[in-house]
């Protein structure tokens, strides 16, 4: 399932995940080698619509991949015991937005994205911010996944899509490790 | 002073204080043709020559001027002195029953295609009423509306009153906990031209 590179550079992967002190993180292309299957099959998820005004406005559905348990321990040196990533569909109007309420605390953020052709002028990256003014925006990528340890005081949010994004739909998981 | 910028038809603002107070879901109130068209023109003439600078966050995407007090631009400087007086002042409390500080926030905003503020409730120290003056018509299936949330528990709910720009129209309402409101996102090729602020309680 994972490409047969990214299971052999493990050291590198863990060498460039560190490369950028202030936002640790990694993405790694072409992640998954069966990608088009696992596509349809996230694609296929029955998602929910969740809002809270204050806070955020899109739709999510779980989804298990426990095939990524072992790769992720090593790659992150600790034991990973649970891969149940919340799968996002975002669309024309949708956000995540910083509250008070929902502080996330420090850890590691595992990402995989699945959007194709993405007009960036759409919105909806995932945006990184350290509350000094320093941010992080994730390229969105398809079959990609980025690893973004969160420090003390990042908080992330998804950014407004607007009608520039109108029709298309913007998949992704999410897998919060503390 | 009031005589010169204020259409005649505004000019006892006792008269409109129930209806400020009564509305829902919170306070507020909007006045069509509010500035003598000939005095809206002129400061909409002028605004276009002030400089915008681009504001994005998680929030918001729009543009917005310095705080206009610093103005060197004579017409704006006139309106924003109107603002200021102690006049309109006096207006604006006969017209919500609230005491105002002397001290007033005013800025211009720019909002364009793809452009938004989510919601938000606008508290912070001291602010009592948030107002805007338009200066550009919109239809309301073209964004750029100011919509006003309803509220459970101290949280939004969903919109309940649309609040569309139209040239010369002032809007404001009262800045409270339950004050939820967004601009909804500019989705026509078209410039949302406003100039907004606060009263501050004394």
């Amino acid at each position: 399932m994972i490409n047969k590179i990214y299971l052999e550079k493990i050291e590198e992967i863990k060498k460039s995940l560190n490369s950028n002190p202030d936002f640790p993180s990694t993405q790694l292309n072409n992640f998954l080698v069966d990608y088009s299957d696992f596509k349809k099959k996230v694609e296929q998820l029955r998602y929910k619509k969740d809002v809270d005004v204050l806070h955020h406005k899109l739709s999510k559905a779980e989804i298990n991949i426990p095939e990524l348990k072992e790769w992720l321990s090593k790659i992150l040196g600790k034991k990973i015991t649970h891969t149940n990533f919340t799968a996002h569909l975002l669309e024309w109007r949708d956000y995540l937005i910083m509250n008070d309420d929902y502080e996330e605390k420090p850890g590691i953020d595992v990402i995989f994205d699945l959007t194709k052709d993405w007009n960036s002028k759409g919105g909806g990256q995932i945006i990184y911010v350290d509350g000094t003014g320093e941010y992080y925006a994730i390229p969105i990528s398809e079959n990609s996944l980025t690893i973004v340890e969160r420090k003390k005081g990042v908080q992330k949010f998804f950014k407004y899509l607007n009608n520039l994004a109108k029709n298309n739909k913007r998949f992704f998981l999410v897998l919060n490790i503390f | 002073m009031l005589n010169k910028w204020i259409n005649k038809k505004y000019l006892q603002p006792e008269q409109f204080k129930q209806e400020f107070l009564n509305n829902k879901p919170y306070p507020h109130l909007e006045f069509k043709n509010f500035l003598k068209e000939e005095k809206a023109m002129e400061v909409l003439k002028s605004l276009a020559q002030e400089k915008f600078i681009e504001k994005e966050a998680d929030l918001f995407k729009f543009m917005q001027t310095n705080d206009l007090g610093s103005t060197k631009n004579r017409v704006v400087k006139e309106f924003v002195q109107f603002l200021y007086s102690k006049e309109f002042i006096d207006y604006m409390q006969k017209l919500t029953g609230f005491k105002f500080q002397n001290k007033v926030d005013v800025a211009g905003t720019l909002y364009q295609n793809t452009d938004y503020l989510l919601c938000h409730d606008d508290e912070l120290e001291g602010r009592k009423i948030a107002f805007l003056f338009y200066f550009s018509d919109f239809e309301e299936n073209e964004g750029g509306s100011l919509n006003l949330f309803d509220s459970k528990k101290g949280k939004p709910v969903k919109v309940v009153k649309k609040i569309v720009p139209k040239f010369n129209k002032l809007a404001f309402f009262e800045v409270s906990p339950i004050s939820f409101h967004e601009v909804e996102e500019v989705i026509a090729d078209k410039q949302r031209i406003a100039i907004g602020g606060w009263f501050y309680d004394k």
